[in-house]
């Protein structure tokens, strides 16, 4: 079992490779549900209180995080 | 009532990080937020205490927003403010996590919406009292599945010894079959052990859930994702369900399969739309 701790947490000697499976693991978590549930919102702070994020936002964010994690340079913490 | 500009504070907004039991949030009041500039305070109602922060709307209103989820280094520092926040609260107390971004216009808005969510919010909170959510992915390899499979499976080996004894055009038939055989059979076996495995973790869970397979999009792996769970598992059965993570490893792994364990997360998985509502 390769375990990713969650960010300061982490006390393993592999402390990078385990920061980025964390972080997709975090934004999955994090994003994932409202892109399910919402769709594509376009919430304006001064009509509703909830400011809430498109699909397209998420979508895009996913992606930039998969090209970011082929390059392999994020630093841990 | 609507909100006059007036209470807009300066084009802030607030940034809802979770809700605690009120009573249980001191310990992260004034603990650094989302804005390095805003640290993080308590909206209380009754029973319930929000965990928020000011944030300015110039970041986090509707265009900030668009530009800034897009921007990856903005997203991840958000992203971990956010999880930090939640995880110093986890230490010590039951957390209902909100989703990233959620943003209300003023203290109050948060306030009318723990007493709108009142009862909900706090039948959630008893719901994942002592408990922590863990993320479990299995992925496959199927070179190594298909192995097992030949090595185990008679009509895999005989289709393979067909292919391998016959001859031009006729070989090429025999290995398509072997090829076809070994394809569904392998995409059988891999949903048949994620089932299996999922039912395993479950019974030492409350509650579990399967997420949608679309890891591969996002990380490149030496094998194809076959089960993405996430699990709320009691503090004090941590130690089982662990345990039971290796024994399935120990199970599968001549079959090609490995998992991976993260956590302990809020109950991310297991809250519901309560605060995604208007207020």
């Amino acid at each position: 079992v390769s375990e990713s701790a969650v960010p300061g947490r982490a006390e393993n000697a592999n402390l990078r490779a385990r920061q980025q499976v964390t972080l997709v693991e975090l934004v999955d978590r994090i994003l994932d549900k409202g892109v399910v549930l919402s769709g594509d919102v376009t919430l304006a702070v001064a009509d509703v209180d909830l400011v809430q994020v498109g699909l397209r936002a998420l979508l895009t964010s996913v992606a930039a995080i998969e090209g970011d994690s082929a390059g392999g340079e994020r630093s841990p913490g | 009532v609507d909100a006059g500009p007036e209470e807009f504070a300066g084009d802030r907004g607030v940034y809802l990080y979770g809700v605690v039991p009120a009573g249980e949030g001191s310990l992260v009041d004034g603990v650094s937020g989302i804005d390095p500039a805003f640290p993080v305070f308590l909206v209380e109602h009754e029973a319930l205490a929000a965990l928020v922060s000011h944030v300015p709307l110039d970041d986090f209103g509707e265009a900030g927003l668009r530009e800034n989820l897009n921007r990856l280094e903005w997203l991840e520092a958000s992203a971990r403010a956010h999880e930090q926040v939640l995880e110093q609260a986890l230490s010590f107390s039951a957390v209902l996590p909100a989703r990233l971004p959620t943003v209300y216009r003023t203290d109050e808005h948060v306030r009318r919406m723990l007493e709108r969510e009142h009862d909900a919010l706090a039948a959630a909170l008893a719901r994942v009292r002592g408990t922590a959510e863990w993320g479990v992915k299995a992925f496959v390899e199927r070179d190594q599945l298909v192995r097992w499979i030949e090595e185990t499976d008679e009509r895999a080996a005989a289709l393979r010894a067909d292919a391998e004894a016959k001859h031009g055009g006729a070989a090429y038939f025999a290995r398509k079959a072997h090829d076809s055989f070994v394809r569904d059979k392998s995409g059988e076996i891999a949903a048949e052990y994620a089932q299996a495995a999922h039912e395993t973790l479950r019974a030492l869970a409350e509650e579990a859930q399967l997420n949608p397979l679309q890891q591969s999009r996002l990380v490149q792996r030496a094998g194809a994702l076959v089960l993405n769970g996430a699990y709320l598992v009691r503090r004090n059965r941590e130690a089982s369900f662990r345990s039971a993570l290796v024994d399935l490893e120990t199970e599968y792994r001549g079959r090609g399969f490995r998992f991976e364990l993260s956590g302990p997360w809020p109950p991310y998985n297991f809250v519901g739309p309560s605060f995604e509502r208007g207020a």
